[in-house]
This record gives C-alpha cells, sequence and structure tokens, in this order.
C-alpha cells in the first residue's frame, strides 16, 4: 500500500511527513509527486517538516524534495528531519574525510542559557554562546562571539571536527568521543585575548591559536 | 489613558523583585503617575506584606478573573499616594487558578486607567512566569552579583525574546562595591557582557532595605540619603526618559576598573 511508504501527521502545528526509509528515492518522490496532486487542498498554507529517517540524501535529493512542495500554492518546507545525528552517537564510529561536504547552518543571534542547537552539519554562530547553552554538530562548530557554555563537535564520532571562537571560555568541550573541561582553578585561567580553536591531537583536546 | 505594563522579573528568587516593584512603583506615583501593581505570585503573595497593605485586602485577582467580585473592587488605594494601587494576589490557590488569556485581559483593562501597571513576577519559569509575562509589554529583569542568578537571567532574557519581549532591560540588585573592588564579587562589565541588554540601575546592598521590607515602607520613601533609596530613584527618572548618570558609587568603580586596565 502506497500509505506504508509516506505517512502525513500534524505535530505541534507543523504538517511532518514521514517519508520510508527502504523505498528507493527516485519511487518516493514519484509516489509523493502523485499523493500530493491526490489531496492538493489537504496542504492549504502548512509549514512543512520532511522526516527522512536514517536515508542519507545529497542536496540534489532535498532540492528535489523541495521542489514538490514549492509548486504547490501557502507551502514551506521550514526543515529537513534526518534522524541520523541522534541515532548514530554512541554507535560505531564514522569518517568525515572532509567536514567542507557536510551543510552549514548560520545562526544569526546569541545562543542564552537553557537554548541548545544540535544540526547534522557544521554550525556557524554570529553571537555568543552563554553558559547554559548548547551546540551539537556533526562537523564544526564556529563561533563569531564569545563561546561559554557546552560544545559538540563531531557528534557523530568524528575527531576531526574543530570548534573555534572568537573568544573560547567554554564550561565544556566535546570532539568526537573525547571531552575536555575548563580547570577547576579559576586562577591559572588566562583570559583569551585572541581567536581560538578546540581541535583533537593525540588523543586529547588542544586548543591553540587560531 | 493607554499606559505600559511592565513585568519585574529574574528566573531566580530572592533577588529583590518584590522590593523593586514596590521601590519602582511607589517611585513612580511619586511623579505623580498613575500606577497599579500586579503581584502574580499566587498562592505566594508577598507584594502586600512589602507594601504594607496586607490587612486591606478583600479581594485579590483570583476573584477578578473567577467574577467574584469587579476589578475595581479588588484594587487596594496605597496608604501614601492616592495615584497608586495594587491588585493582590490570591494567597489560598495555585497558579493555575488564572489563564494566560485572563491575565492578558486584566493588564488590558489595567493600562486603560493607569500610566504603568507593573507585574511582579514569581520566580521560575514555569505558569506562574508565563503568566505573568503574557500581558506585559516591556520587562525588566533584576538580578545579583551571583553566578547562579546570572544564568539564571540569561535563560529568563532568552524565553522573553521568545515571547516577543526582545529589549529587557536589567537592574543589578545588591551590589557591594567593597567585595567587588576587592575582586570577591562579579563586577557590573563582566555581568553586562553576557547579558548583553541594557542596564537600568544599580542597587547597592543595604540593611535599610531588610527594614523598610519588614516595616512594611518601601525604601524609597525615605528622605534621609540612603544610596539605595537614591538608586530607586534613578531608576524611576531613567524608566520616565530621563538620562541619568550612574551614581557616584558606580562611577568611583568604573573609574577604578578603567585604571586597572590602563584606559583611565
Amino acid at each position: 500500500m502506497q500509505e506504508d511508504y509516506i505517512l502525513f501527521k500534524w505535530e505541534q502545528g507543523h504538517l511532518v511527513i514521514v517519508l520510508a526509509e527502504n523505498l528507493d528515492f527516485k519511487e518516493i518522490l514519484t509516489r509523493l509527486k502523485a499523493k500530493t496532486r491526490e489531496c492538493k487542498n489537504f496542504f492549504v498554507s502548512s509549514k512543512i517538516k520532511i522526516n527522512v529517517g536514517r536515508r542519507e540524501l545529497t542536496n540534489k535529493n532535498k532540492e528535489q524534495l523541495i521542489d514538490i512542495f514549492s509548486a504547490l500554492p501557502g507551502l514551506s518546507v521550514i526543515e529537513i528531519i534526518n534522524e541520523n545525528i541522534n541515532q548514530e552517537v554512541n554507535q560505531e564510529v564514522k569518517k568525515f574525510s572532509d567536514s567542507s561536504e557536510l551543510s552549514t547552518l548560520l545562526l544569526n543571534r546569541t545562543l542564552r542559557s537553557g537554548q541548545s542547537i544540535e544540526y547534522g552539519g557544521n554550525v556557524v554562530i554570529r553571537g555568543d554562546v552563554n553558559p547554559g547553552a548548547e551546540v551539537k554538530a556533526k562537523g564544526d562548530i564556529l563561533v563569531m562571539g564569545a563561546f561559554r557554555g557546552i560544545a559538540h563537535a563531531g557528534a557523530t564520532g568524528s575527531e576531526e571536527a574543530i570548534i573555534a571562537a572568537w573568544r573560547l571560555k567554554p564550561t565544556q568541550l566535546r570532539i568526537g568521543n573525547k571531552i575536555g573541561r575548563a580547570p577547576d582553578e579559576d586562577d591559572h585561567l588566562v583570559e583569551p585575548s585572541k581567536p581560538e580553536i578546540a581541535l583533537v591531537k593525540n588523543g586529547a583536546i588542544l586548543i591553540k591559536d587560531l | 489613558m493607554d499606559g505600559k505594563a511592565i513585568v519585574i522579573t529574574s528566573g531566580k528568587g530572592g533577588v529583590g523583585k518584590t522590593t523593586s516593584t514596590a521601590n519602582i512603583g511607589t517611585g513612580l506615583a511619586q511623579l505623580g503617575k498613575e500606577v497599579v501593581l500586579i503581584d502574580a505570585d499566587i498562592g505566594l503573595r508577598n507584594l502586600d506584606v512589602v507594601m504594607g497593605l496586607e490587612n486591606r485586602i478583600v479581594y485579590d485577582i483570583v476573584d477578578v478573573v473567577e467574577e467574584n467580585c469587579r476589578l475595581e473592587q479588588a484594587l487596594i488605594k496605597d496608604k501614601r499616594y492616592s495615584s497608586l494601587s495594587l491588585l493582590p494576589a490570591a494567597q489560598t490557590r495555585d497558579k493555575t487558578a488564572v489563564s494566560k488569556e485572563q491575565m492578558v485581559e486584566v493588564c488590558k483593562r489595567l493600562k486603560a486607567e493607569a500610566d504603568y501597571v507593573l507585574i511582579d513576577c514569581p520566580a521560575g519559569i514555569e505558569q506562574g512566569f508565563q503568566n505573568a509575562i503574557a500581558g506585559a509589554d516591556e520587562a525588566i529583569i533584576i538580578t545579583t552579583p551571583e553566578v547562579a542568578a546570572i544564568r539564571d537571567a540569561d535563560r529568563v532574557i532568552g524565553m522573553l525574546q521568545a515571547e516577543g519581549l526582545g529589549e529587557p532591560e536589567v537592574i543589578i540588585n545588591r551590589i557591594r562595591m567593597d567585595m567587588v573592588n576587592k575582586g570577591d564579587m562579579m563586577d557590573i562589565e563582566d555581568m553586562i557582557e553576557i547579558l548583553a541588554i541594557k542596564l537600568l540601575g544599580v542597587v547597592p546592598d543595604d540593611q535599610e532595605i531588610v527594614i523598610s521590607t519588614n516595616k512594611g515602607e518601601p525604601i524609597i520613601l525615605d528622605d534621609s540619603n540612603s544610596q539605595s533609596a537614591q538608586a530607586f530613584k534613578n531608576i524611576v527618572h531613567r524608566l520616565e526618559g530621563e538620562k541619568i548618570p550612574l551614581m557616584s558609587l558606580e562611577e568611583g568603580f568604573m573609574e577604578k576598573f578603567k585604571r586597572i586596565l590602563g584606559l583611565g
């Protein structure tokens, strides 16, 4: 049955479309097109999130998906959910030879205590990250401001990921499976005065000038 | 009249929300403004005690939203200023007794009659907080020079921004310049750097506030030149749009700070 492959549901005011993982992507596109034609009126002015499960999508695939919906009136795809990042943490260590292959999320604001961002690519933040805030990325994290919170780069296990900030004063840094934290004695801590970068070297997190 | 509603909030408890609400409200009334104070801390009401109006309460905010009385009946006139009144919280109920929509409605009706509606927010970020900010147009954050208070203030600022109260101002309460100068207390610059919002004022730690709070007489009524009373007066004038420089205790500190950095 067609319904088994493509599932529509309402979740917190958004229309979530879940695509089966085990079906060929081309087939998914064809079925999705047919389905959207079928129930055109159902979609009027909806904000759509597409859940692709653990399927790996190329940028071209994503565009194809978005194209289907942008052809219909009043629709906007606001997010493509990929379950990869949550499920693969702590599982097998996956190698990413080059983080530039990942897509990048640009965030134009400060993250305050209690706020968090999690993204299946690189994250660039134009603002500060305050204590109590968390950034988790599959790739690199770059903060164009003061970083005072918790960062996890290479969240799927890649230890080639880096964390860089204009002023790096983190509560905790995680890269791949490595964890580093600020020393307990505040006295030894020199206030950073230039941009710094954290990376894994010889099995430990090292911070040096950018 | 079409006044504005300002919520006074902090996240952390015990930093001086209620004391600040009482003092700012009284100060605005001293300038001849029509002011209504709302105690949104249902179940733990305090503002009436700090204002010295506890024994005059007949109806409260829950009676108003449940239509046991008219809004005007629940408003208690201040002993000292006729342009100041208080809408007390209920003591025997809890935060679920009022909904966001009801709060918005109450604020709207009060704003039609007053220049300022000051909402004393409960500690925390749960329903009581959500209710208190629902009807507000602006927000004032109270914090103390403690890491935990700053952390909570930062969290609250983030939540206010999500609710469209994007530009709150902060009052740093209970600062002790002697400790700051010795490096034992966070300094103003550090706090403002993290919170990245406008500083509305700095209130020094003052035993007189404890005394005045217990007596039910806001310190701002005190005509002797207590520094905390002066700090609250400055805050009130800044709210009214005047440009009042920081007090000498703050200036002295700033100068010292600059000297340490080699700027002064």
